[in-house]
């Protein structure tokens, strides 16, 4: 899991009626920005940036955070506090008592604080009454169990509270982003399309069928896709299993630096596989260390192809920027169009290329 | 106290002979069929997807066939109708939302395996469209049950093939995939932006006659078109 420092601005954490609160956020990460350029806002008075470059640069994650707090002290007198962890979740936990918490040490971290910091208090008052207390007894407990009492949600939060998964879903504001760009234009007219409420027959029709199919054949055999930040198809939409009509909910997401523009591909390999992609002449083709391919695509052969096709068009790489030291992967991207005008994600990483989609 | 109250003895009027099977509910227009993109309209042969019926759309892995069967969902889905997408073994989910799949009304199996017609055919119980994408073979019978849950259930039924030859039965409409070519993509510059197909048209039993139809799947702007001026 990508470690990760969090910077938390408590006083700029509600928004007042006059709007300065977004405006000396927006001054906090341009103070920020010059430091370490990859910052990235999650919610007013919350930001995060990746942990890896700028702690090898300016020798250690403690010495970064003590330097973004001094900058930050004629903006915001001592009312800033960083910490570092792996995933976003338990970072911002770790900002909140100035902590650095070591590599892998997050399960065990998260394992003593209060179920609250889940902010799911109907889940936490429940989870109470049970006798726990605590996110560690929270991961402790079997998680067929928690998918029975809490569905989707309390899976999720099962998941980030036993370290498996480093954000918690509603911790980034999604509008966040637009917001800050949209400090020096003028307000956009607020037109929010409303969303039905309340259930219709069709609903539940439809919420019966998908029980009916998880009873006949397995538990997780309907899924419902939930889309996030992240820079590759494969990471910005994921499937979990169907509890009930009340958790489909999608929200918009704001631009992520470095993903791939749309169209995306149709279909995304939960298992990618392996690619030969060579030149003309039958050199392999690789990405060099500055991200350029060493030689021009001729032939590609699939992993379920008999022989190899002819590559008719090309375009990239693009390297995954915010990723080359967020964790030890380089990675790269390339759209390949072969003869038959098949278009292919392909993906290198560790000198090999990797299909990872069809644009079907 | 109550304006309107009736009195529990006074018998009622008994209804005119004929009325009841007069006042029947009738099926408005909008109850038979589904919305689509005026677009995927003036593609259709009627102009829309209609209930209680099947719709085949085939072409090869990696043709447009799963990017134009998605987009037959979208507008569907996002005026609240209920979808399931059956045997679509990866789903690219976040290109489905680009083609306008509004993914608060959807459901995925993704690998139903062998039980892909039961619970092809559950689905088609309680959810409006169902788009399928079945293995390879498929036998005769299966299709028979499908069609018959799609009309009785009047659902929508969506089937993705790499051949039409490959459902056995005839369809109220097939819209086969039959070349694409992607634009905005060179040697080493640019990057994918549209991709144009020719996509055949039939209808049943030769009741509309098969054409050629262009369209951009994607648009540069992320959903299909008709390719203007044909």
């Amino acid at each position: 899991m990508e470690r990760l420092i969090v910077l938390r601005c408590p006083s700029l954490a509600r928004e007042g009626q006059e709007g300065e609160e977004l405006r000396r956020f927006a001054e906090v990460l341009t103070t920020v920005v010059r430091r370490c350029p990859f910052v990235q806002p999650v919610r007013l008075g919350l930001a995060v940036l990746p942990a890896r470059a700028p702690s090898r640069f300016f020798g250690g994650e403690r010495a970064v955070c003590d330097l973004l707090a001094d900058d930050l002290s004629d903006l915001l007198g001592d009312k800033v506090s960083l910490g570092a962890a792996d995933g976003l979740f338990a970072a911002t936990l770790a900002a909140r008592g100035g902590l650095i918490v070591p590599a892998e040490g997050s399960a065990e971290f998260l394992a003593h604080l209060s179920m609250a910091t889940l902010r799911r208090p109907e889940l936490a008052a429940t989870c109470q009454r049970l006798g726990v207390s605590t996110l560690g007894r929270f991961a402790r407990l079997d998680v067929d169990r928690v998918i029975e009492r809490f569905g989707t949600e309390g899976v999720h939060c099962h998941r980030v509270a036993s370290g498996l998964e480093g954000e918690l879903d509603g911790l980034r504001d999604p509008t966040i982003q637009t917001r800050l760009a949209a400090l020096d234009e003028p307000p956009p007219l607020a037109v929010q399309p409303t969303f039905f409420g309340g259930t219709s027959l069709a609903t539940e029709r439809a919420q019966a069928a998908a029980w009916r199919v998880q009873r006949r054949f397995h538990p997780s055999m309907v899924q419902v896709a939930r889309l996030r930040a992240g820079h590759d198809p494969s990471e910005r939409a994921v499937l979990v299993p169907f509890a009930s009509i009340g958790d489909l909910g999608t929200e918009a997401l704001a631009p992520w630096p470095g993903q791939i523009p749309a169209p995306s591909p149709m279909t995304v390999l939960s298992t990618p596989e392996p690619v030969e992609l060579v030149d003309p002449a039958g050199t392999p083709v690789t990405v060099d260390g500055r991200g350029l391919l060493t030689g021009v695509p001729g032939r590609i052969h699939l992993a379920r192809s008999p022989r190899p096709d002819e590559v008719a068009a090309w375009a990239g790489p693009w390297p995954l920027t915010t990723r080359w030291w967020g964790d030890r992967r380089r990675r790269a991207r390339l759209q390949v169009v072969t003869s038959c005008g098949v278009a292919l994600l392909l993906g290198a990483e560790h000198g090999r290329w990797w299909m990872l989609g069809r644009y079907d | 106290m109550f304006a309107f109250q009736t009195s529990p003895d006074e018998p009622r009027p008994p209804v005119p002979e004929g009325l009841r099977s007069r006042i029947a509910p009738v099926l408005m227009a909008s109850e038979r069929v589904l919305p689509v993109s005026t677009d995927l309209a003036n593609l259709l042969p009627g102009g829309s997807l209609r209930r209680g019926t099947t719709t085949v759309v085939s072409g090869p892995p990696g043709s447009g066939a799963l990017s134009l069967g998605v987009s037959l969902l979208a507008e569907a889905s996002s005026s609240g109708h209920w979808c399931a997408a059956v045997g679509i073994a990866d789903p690219g989910v976040l290109a489905m939302a680009e083609m306008g799949l509004d993914l608060r009304r959807a459901v995925f199996v993704s690998r139903p395996r062998a039980g892909w017609a039961d619970v092809a055919a559950e689905m088609l119980d309680g959810m409006e469209l169902v788009v399928l994408h079945p293995p390879d073979r498929i036998p005769h019978g299966a299709a028979r049950v499908l069609a018959a849950r799609a009309r009785e259930r009047r659902a929508a039924l969506v089937v993705i093939v790499d051949d039409p030859r490959r459902w056995p039965l005839p369809a109220e409409v097939t819209l086969e995939v039959e070349g694409s070519s992607w634009q905005g993509i060179g040697m080493g510059d640019g990057r994918l932006s549209a991709r144009r197909c020719e996509v055949s048209v039939r209808g049943r039993h030769g009741k509309v006659r098969e054409r050629i139809v262009p369209i951009w799947l994607p648009s540069p702007t992320g959903t299909v078109r008709v390719v203007s001026g044909s």
